[in-house]
């Protein structure tokens, strides 16, 4: 009779896991929407490098031109706590093949990639870096960044 | 035996979900820009006592010269009927960036009139003030060109100082 209890069982609790896991994760989390991402004086969340042209006189970027700039980011709860810490990741979104990208020192992919834990409720500054090489043909850039922001459950 | 497998996958399986976490949000931050163009041009070598070179604006001094001196460094002196020549060469590079172009035009202008009774000649074409004159319409971009250089002196011409300035131009084709 265990003999054949056990597997019978086994199948019953492999098979509602998920469905108890969700409704567990529903009565302990937010909705998916808790946090805001605000770029801080970024119109439109759009960040405009300007003109990229090659610095001949710079020995210490042969080969490429490296644009930084920064931006300010915020992660706002919609619960109206300040406290708890984010997770800020980053990947490419919309890729231009004649650049890559740079948050913090961190290249970007398409797969996201940790760039920061930040508090909630605060702006920070980040710094993005355009490396374009010089065999790059000119033109429009048009790339974007995707930012996630995440608040792990020990931290709520 | 394979009870026990299966007992064990079925743990995992909740352990993972009783830990997924996250409230999460996701925002685009695009970013634009204009990549442009651009070529550099430099004077790698030239006769004389230089300096600058690798950069836009070397100066090579000569000292003081004669027809029955000692030639400067890096040049050789040849001395005619009527005048005499100092000769050397001046190495030119040019280089790009964001550029499809394959070749350049390279001129060259002299900066101001030339004294009276000296010419001044770069592959043999003698440059004015007032025109430029092309060295290479095919330039290779990232090589340095060699330009023979040859400042012809005539011996009527007064003892007076020659300076003068040679201004390269480089355009892309």
């Amino acid at each position: 009779m265990a003999r054949h209890f056990l597997p019978a069982f086994l199948v019953v609790a492999l098979v509602t896991a998920p469905a108890v896991a969700a409704r567990r994760r529903a009565f302990v989390l937010p909705a998916p929407d808790a946090l805001t991402i605000t770029f801080v004086a970024a119109a439109g969340g759009t960040l405009d490098a300007g003109f990229i042209a090659h610095d001949f006189s710079s020995r210490s970027a042969k080969g490429v031109t490296i644009v930084t700039r920064t931006v300010a980011v915020r992660v706002d709860r919609r619960d109206g706590l300040t406290s708890g810490l984010v997770t800020l990741r980053a990947s490419i979104e919309i890729e231009d093949p004649r650049c890559t990208l740079r948050v913090d020192g961190v290249e970007l992919h398409i797969a996201p990639a940790t760039i920061a834990i930040v508090p909630a409720g605060t702006a920070t500054t980040h710094r993005i870096e355009i490396t374009v090489p010089v065999s790059a043909e000119q033109g429009a850039l048009f790339t974007s960044i995707r930012w996630e922001a995440a608040i792990e459950e020990n931290n709520r | 035996m394979k009870h026990i497998v299966l007992i064990i996958a079925a743990l995992a399986v909740l352990t993972v979900a009783g830990t997924a976490s996250a409230a999460t949000s996701s925002a685009t931050l695009t970013v634009t820009g204009t990549v442009e163009s651009s070529i550099s041009i430099t004077v790698e070598s030239a006769g004389g006592t230089t300096s600058g070179t690798g950069t836009a604006a070397a100066t090579s001094d000569l000292g003081s010269i004669s027809k029955y001196g000692s030639a400067p460094t890096g040049f050789t002196l040849a001395r005619g009927a009527s005048n005499w020549t100092l000769s050397s060469t001046i190495g030119v590079q040019v280089v790009k960036a964001n550029l499809t172009s394959t070749d350049y035009t390279l001129t060259a202008q002299l900066g101001s009139a030339p004294a009276s009774g000296v010419a001044w000649k770069l592959n043999g074409s003698t440059l004015s003030d007032s025109a430029a004159t092309t060295l290479t319409s095919t330039g290779t971009y990232a090589s340095t060109g060699s330009y023979s250089w040859d400042i012809v002196v005539a011996d009527s011409a007064s003892a007076a100082a020659i300076d003068n300035a040679i201004n390269f131009t480089a355009s892309s084709n």
